[in-house]
């Protein structure tokens, strides 16, 4: 017989537990080391043994799929035991759902009242299980028929394991809802119908209301106990001789009177379901040692409850509690029953603490299901049922990761995702103590970061939960940055750089490179990257991300940095000649806006004049069609002008083919490539000379013609490529007809191999191919100019120049010029610096600091990047070097910081402030929504020579 | 309510119409021939080359290679060419009824004799596949159908048709049309619990009527015959061989029961082959159970079920059970995590777990609808040939019980053989001839539905 004391069963449940956690018995033998089977031991740093009793970093002993012991201690150990660590998780016994609608959900036939119906007849053991296993449910509810009266014989099943069925023969549940009211007649024919056994007229069935209900209830048992031998019947007086559990759905209170009248009168246990009014009669169900099922309301879309519908009041289930009622918790109808651990956390609003929740949807789950000897706790000898959770389980990021039925793994959240060729969520989120978002003060306390597809969802003290996120708890104690900026890197490039050609492959290529690795792990997730020598005319720079896959979240791809040198030994003509960059970059700006405006005019002329055409020839066509005219040979010559313009003329004269006068058409695949790369080449040939037009798909309007030789005798075409003292290769040998391998050779940065293949051949004279192919008849792009590309990027806007200055006079021509020009500035270098302070200032010019971030001078030491910051200047830091000394930069900024830099200006300096003097904010820099993922999360203070970096997160993705 | 009226006159009808159609030429003797073929598949996998086959009186007496005696009286047969086999055997189908099932769920009492229709196009159109043995028993629409029976697809009475003393009773675990599983289950509960009932009522009430007859004779009124029970009608008793015992129950024979009572009575008694319809695995599940706690011995039950049954394939097998396969051979279902179709090919997942089990073909489609072409999908899915073959021809056998008797050419079985032009698996062999009981039944060259579906209409 089943108590549902719960209190007193919950002692007896736990008493085992506590004993072995250590407490009074030392000396004596724990009872789990004896006995057979494999000893297994998972260590977790919660383990609830039920819903009011855990263990802080402790270990679950299994043994043969039944628990063993609970422990903390881990000396108690037996050596050689394996010890499977699940890391920092809660372990908690499998959820009991005390209520399911996996079956009993009508076609269970007419009869109103079947007591020898069993739900375990509906019982699909191949149903899959995996929406229940990943809610953390291990044993569940089989519901007889809901809407009749008497519905039969509910049963106890596992979700997973070998033995599934706990009980077959479980509660009787009767419903005293209205949804059972009125059942349909019921009508058998007999077989075979003779005289004594006539075929009779369907019988109408009991209830049609609430009293009729009883009524029926009341005679039923009575016939049962006399004898009545119809199936009902005898299975009545079964239950009635066993005293089984009775299970009432009742919500009124007047139902929930008659729940007890009939309990009372039967002498059975009783659990009353769905009691939102239970309340009302808290004592008289705990004089009837009832246990009530409560069902708090979830949804997730507002259903219709009807104008009656109120809310259980706040205090319902304290006063359940009080009165020493046991309560088990399953989602009402509104939201979905597997939603067990969302019901538990709802319930607190109705007055009961975490503890009595999770009992709630375990041990008390179990007494009403009658299988507390079996499931929802891990008190030694139970079932080694058991969900492994990140997080407290009422929290609402609570999320299973495994479920273990009697020892075994049934679900496990990483797995399945690959079993089901799924992708896996990427959102992770990130606890911890203090949150340096990049601006302004920390916020400590507790703080939590979501990233979610490469960015940053939300940042702050609570961030939204989705399901099957990744959850990674640095703990309190740790400091969560973003990741940190290098304004100035020469990581993996040489001397040179031309980034129009190489910028993308190179940026991409380098990621075989192990220091890019060492500068993430470093903190370090985005550098700007540059050649190491600088000219006065300005170099394209890129800042790119330190980790990342290919693609265009490898670097930051709309914005760039023009580095420019103003250092000079004649000061006085160094105005005149960053003037004259400026103004030679201004005028190959306007060339460049001048041909977009003629071409955007161009295009909509264009537009306009086909739309017209169009009209016309419709308007034609349409009078043509009145007419009754001949109207298909006028739709082909239609089609034919939407034609015109076109771009290259052919020529029909044939001659033999040549082997390579053609187009030809290859894609260079490469992982080094942030994507495949589309190549055209119209290649044609006179004698020893051969001509191509390049072109990609990539780059369209944009083709580059270039001269090379043609060795007719081995079949093989070469371009060579200067381009500022770097050599491009292209070597193609035609190895079968109208088939070629290629080979690029980047100077020694590296090289690439690719096939093209002919898709048309030229055969007409050569001559008339070799003028440039022109894409349409509209104004076509100025000539490119490499030297004034950066400048181009400053006068559109999209760049910021970063200028070598260090004596205060260099400083000063800089910034008059660039005022003067208009263009964005910060001073790379800027040893004197403080002497133009002001200046800088007004101009609102920020300076990288120089290397060297503390000096020695008259006996002193000197942080140059402080006293520009007592000064009010914008500062951001550099490396200005590549491979593993870039990444000693935090190293050098915590010594800088001991000297005087404080932790939150370095902070800022390394991060948002950089990131907004070069124009790169939209991107990286902060712990915003919407910006980048990275993000460094440190064990302590940042800074600190004691804290160390945990995690870093480029892209969204940890750095491994 | 059984049989309809108008299946006489339909009877006699297609009797009449088919009569010229399908007549087997005249043979020297009724059930005496003897057959030379190319190739001889004496059972799967066995193959004698220039075999010879001996049938008298309607069964094999002799196999042998070229040289084998040839009584003086029989006929000799000889096509080099040729392959000779036993013909396909269907294990289980409901076709050829004037329908599957009854309105009543619980009718032990049926018995598809009664409603199998001789001449329907149906038994035509398997002997034109060569099909020389089919299992014919109610529908799975049921509870509990009625008694099936194991017939050759030619005659024109059952009991001509008949192959064996019956197949076995039909009993339904999967629901019924617009049942659930439980209301399934609980009308068998039900029907089991209503005939014990009954049953110690009838003990109780033999024991009275003994008593007073006793009491009677005490008075000298009149002798009695010893051993009578009292009821008149018999003199034996000890019907009853199941469940627990009851006052009277040595004393219940036979014929005190009525049809329905008797029916059960000999599905609890073990008396009857089951044919457990279990389309689903979950119904594998339910039905293993059932035959658990009816202690039925493995090798009396047949558990009849859909492609969708690959899943309790372990559980069939552990269980030894033997499985009836029907419909299509392949499972489809949803991956419900990764919202995939996923295929299985039950047949290979039976095979593998070492399951004694059959193959049938699916009406209505063609290919599927012929046991040559499902069988060679199980070639293609990676059975040998022979254990292909054997899933419609010793297998089906093993299931009826028939074992040696259908499905092998070999001494003592049936005179039932099927000629084919080329391998039974191949997709280009035709039926030449079939011999049922050593008569010949059908010859391609005068099936005259088939030369005008395969020369089209000429008038």
């Amino acid at each position: 017989m089943k108590r549902f004391i719960i209190l007193g069963a919950l002692a007896a449940i736990a008493a085992p537990a506590i004993s072995s956690l250590g407490g009074e018995e030392v000396s004596a033998v724990p009872t789990w080391l004896a006995g057979e089977g494999e000893l297994k031991a998972y260590q977790a740093s919660r383990i609830f043994v039920d819903g009011e009793n855990e263990v802080t970093d402790g270990f679950l002993l299994v043994r043969d799929g039944k628990v063993a012991a609970v422990i903390e201690d881990e000396s108690e150990l037996p050596p050689f035991l394996t010890i499977t660590d699940l890391g920092d998780v809660t372990v908690m016994p499998g959820l009991v759902a005390v209520d399911s609608p996996v079956t009993g959900n009508g076609n269970q036939g007419d009869l109103s009242m079947a007591a020898h119906r069993r739900a375990v007849d509906d019982f699909d053991p191949f149903l899959d299980m995996d929406r229940v296993l990943e809610r953390g449910i291990t044993t569940f509810y089989l519901s007889p028929d809901r809407r009749r009266l008497v519905g039969g014989r509910g049963a106890v099943v596992k979700s997973g394991g070998d033995e599934r069925v706990l009980v077959e023969e479980g509660d009787l549940r009767v419903s005293l809802q209205p949804d059972a009211y009125n059942p349909p007649p019921y009508f058998r024919p007999p077989v075979p119908p003779t005289n004594e056994n006539p075929i009779v007229p369907a019988k109408a069935q009991a209830p049609t209301t609430r009293a009729g209900a009883l009524l029926a209830l009341r005679e039923s048992a009575a016939n049962a106990q006399w004898g009545a031998n119809d199936l009902h019947s005898r299975a009545m007086a079964r239950f009635l001789k066993n005293k089984g559990t009775l299970r009432v759905a009742a919500g009124q209170g007047g139902e929930i009177r008659g729940a007890l009248e009939l309990a009372e009168a039967w002498g059975t246990q009783l659990v009353v379901d769905g009691g939102d009014a239970a309340d009302e009669m808290a004592d008289a169900l705990a004089r009837q040692r009832a246990a009530v099922v409560f069902h708090p309301p979830l949804f997730t879309s507002l259903p219709d409850l009807g104008p009656d519908w109120e809310p259980p009041a706040p205090d319902a289930l304290r006063k359940l509690r009080d009165a020493g009622v046991s309560v088990a918790l399953s989602p009402s109808v509104y939201g979905r029953w597997t939603w067990l651990l969302d019901a538990a956390a709802a319930s607190t609003a109705y007055g009961l603490s975490d503890e009595e929740a999770l009992t709630g949807i375990t041990s008390a789950a179990a007494d009403v299901l009658g299988v507390s000897d079996r499931v929802g706790s891990l008190a030694p000898g139970r079932d080694a049922d058991f969900v492994v959770l990140h997080g407290h389980p009422l929290d609402s990021a609570a999320s299973v990761e495994q479920v273990y039925i009697e020892g075994d793994v049934v679900w496990n959240r990483s797995t399945r995702a690959e079993e089901a060729d799924l992708a896996a969520s990427d959102a992770v989120i990130v606890r911890a103590g203090t949150l340096w978002t990049g601006e302004g003060a920390p916020l400590s306390g507790g703080v939590e970061v979501l990233l979610k597809d490469g960015k940053v969802i939300a940042a702050g003290r609570t961030v939204p939960h989705p399901a099957g996120a990744r959850v990674i708890d640095a703990g309190d104690e740790a400091h969560v940055t973003p990741g940190f900026i290098d304004a100035r890197s020469t990581q993996a490039v040489g001397r040179t750089w031309d980034p129009r050609a190489v910028m993308g492959l190179l940026a991409s290529n380098s990621r075989a490179d192990e220091n890019w690795k060492v500068l993430a792990e470093a903190g370090i997730t985005t550098a700007v990257i540059g050649p190491t020598t600088v000219n006065a005319q300005g170099v394209l720079s890129t800042a790119v991300k330190t980790a990342a896959g290919p693609g265009s979240e490898a670097y930051i791809d709309d914005r760039s940095v023009v580095l420019l040198d103003a250092r000079t030994r004649s000061l006085s003509s160094l105005s005149s000649t960053l003037n004259g960059t400026l103004s030679g970059g201004k005028k190959y700006y306007e060339k460049w806006e001048k041909y977009r405006e003629e071409r955007a005019k161009w295009e909509k002329d264009q537009a306009k004049k086909s739309a017209d055409e169009r009209k016309e020839s419709e308007a034609e066509l349409r009078k043509r069609l009145a007419t009754g005219a001949k109207v298909e040979k006028k739709v082909e010559e239609t089609e034919s002008d939407d034609e015109a313009a076109p771009a290259v003329e052919e020529e029909e004269e044939v001659v033999e083919a040549d082997p390579i006068n053609g187009l030809w058409e290859g894609t260079i695949e490469d992982e080094r490539l942030p994507e495949p790369l589309e190549v055209l080449a119209r290649l044609f040939h006179e004698g020893t000379v051969l001509t191509g037009i390049f072109s990609s798909p990539l780059a369209p309007g944009e083709e580059a013609e270039l001269q090379g030789t043609w060795n007719p005798d081995t079949k093989t075409g070469r371009f060579e490529i200067e381009q500022e003292g770097l050599t491009i290769t292209l070597e193609g040998v035609i190895d079968a007809p109208d088939h070629m391998n290629v080979t690029v050779d980047l100077a020694g940065l590296g090289s690439a191999e690719f096939e093209m293949n002919r898709t048309e051949i030229d055969t007409g004279p050569v001559k008339a191919q070799t003028k440039r192919v022109k894409k349409d008849a509209g104004p076509q792009p100025p000539r490119l100019d490499a030297r004034f590309e950066g400048m181009r990027a400053l006068y559109e806007g999209r760049a910021v120049a970063l200028v070598y200055a260090d004596q205060a006079e260099e400083i000063r021509a800089t910034v008059e010029a660039f005022q003067k020009a208009e263009l964005p500035l910060a001073i790379i270098g800027g040893d004197e610096a403080e002497e133009v302070a002001g200046l800088l200032r007004k101009a609102n010019v920020g300076v990288v600091a120089p290397r060297d971030l503390v000096v020695r001078e008259d006996g002193q030491d000197i942080v140059p990047a402080a006293e520009l910051q007592e000064l009010g200047l914008p500062v951001a830091f550099q490396s200005g070097t590549s491979g593993r000394r870039a990444a000693a930069l935090p190293r050098a900024l915590t010594m800088a910081a001991r000297y005087g830099l404080g932790t939150e200006q370095v902070l800022h300096s390394f991060t948002a402030g950089a990131a907004r003097m070069l124009g790169i904010d939209h991107r990286v820099g902060a712990l915003r929504a919407g910006l980048d993922g990275d993000l460094v999360i440190h064990d302590g203070r940042p800074f600190d020579l004691r804290t160390r970096i945990t995690h870093v997160f480029v892209n969204g993705k940890e750095v491994k | 309510m059984l049989r309809t009226h108008s299946l006489i006159s339909t009877l006699t009808l297609a009797a009449t119409a088919s009569a010229g159609l399908l007549a087997a030429p005249a043979s020297a003797q009724d059930g005496n021939i003897a057959v030379r073929a190319g190739k001889v598949i004496t059972a799967p996998g066995e193959v004698i080359e220039n075999g010879t086959v001996v049938v008298q009186d309607g069964r094999i007496v002799a196999v042998g290679g070229p040289d084998l005696e040839i009584p003086f009286d029989t006929i000799l047969r000889d096509y080099p060419e040729a392959t000779l086999f036993a013909g396909y055997a269907e294990a289980h189908t409901s076709n050829g009824l004037d329908r599957p099932n009854e309105n009543v769920p619980v009718a032990p009492f049926l018995d598809v004799k009664d409603s199998i229709d001789p001449v329907s196009f149906f038994f035509e159109d398997e002997l034109r596949g060569g099909v020389t043995a089919l299992g014919v028993i109610p529908g799975n629409n049921t509870v509990i159908g009625g008694m099936g029976h194991i017939v050759a697809p030619h005659g024109t009475t059952v009991e001509h048709m008949s192959l064996g003393d019956g197949m076995g009773m039909k009993l339904a675990i999967g629901p019924r049309r617009g049942w659930s599983r439980s209301a399934q289950l609980a009308e068998l509960r039900e029907a089991e619990e209503a005939l014990k009932d009954q049953l110690r009522r009838l003990g109780q009430q033999l024991i009275d009527q003994q008593a007073d007859e006793a009491d009677a004779a005490k008075a000298g009124d009149e002798a009695k015959d010893e051993g009578d029970d009292g009821d008149g009608n018999d003199d034996a008793g000890g019907f009853i061989r199941f469940g627990d015992d009851f006052d009277g129950k040595d004393m219940i024979s036979e014929d005190d029961l009525n049809d329905v009572q008797r029916g059960l009575v000999r599905i609890l008694n073990g008396d009857v082959r089951l044919w457990l319809s279990c389309p689903t695995a979950t119904d594998v599940a339910h039905g293993l159970r059932w035959v658990e706690e009816h202690d039925m011995p493995a090798d009396m039950v047949v558990f009849v079920v859909s492609a969708n049954a690959h899943k309790a394939a372990d559980m069939l097998a552990e269980a030894g059970a033997q499985v009836a396969l029907t419909g299509s051979l392949e499972s489809v279902e949803m991956n419900p995590v990764s919202g995939k179709e996923e295929r299985t090919f039950a047949p290979s997942v039976f095979a593998e777990k070492g399951i004694t089990f059959s193959i049938g073909s699916e009406k209505g489609r063609m290919g599927p609808d012929r046991l040559a072409y499902q069988a060679a999908l199980c070639v293609r899915e990676g059975m040998t040939r022979a254990d292909a073959l054997a899933l419609v021809t010793v297998n089906p056998a093993k299931l009826w019980g028939m074992e040696g008797k259908l499905g092998v050419v070999q001494e003592g079985a049936h005179g039932n053989l099927t000629l084919l032009s080329g391998d039974p698996l191949a997709a280009g062999s035709q039926v030449m001839k079939v011999w049922i009981g050593g008569n010949e039944v059908y010859d391609r060259n005068s099936d005259e539905r088939l030369q005008r579906l395969l020369e089209g209409r000429t008038k």
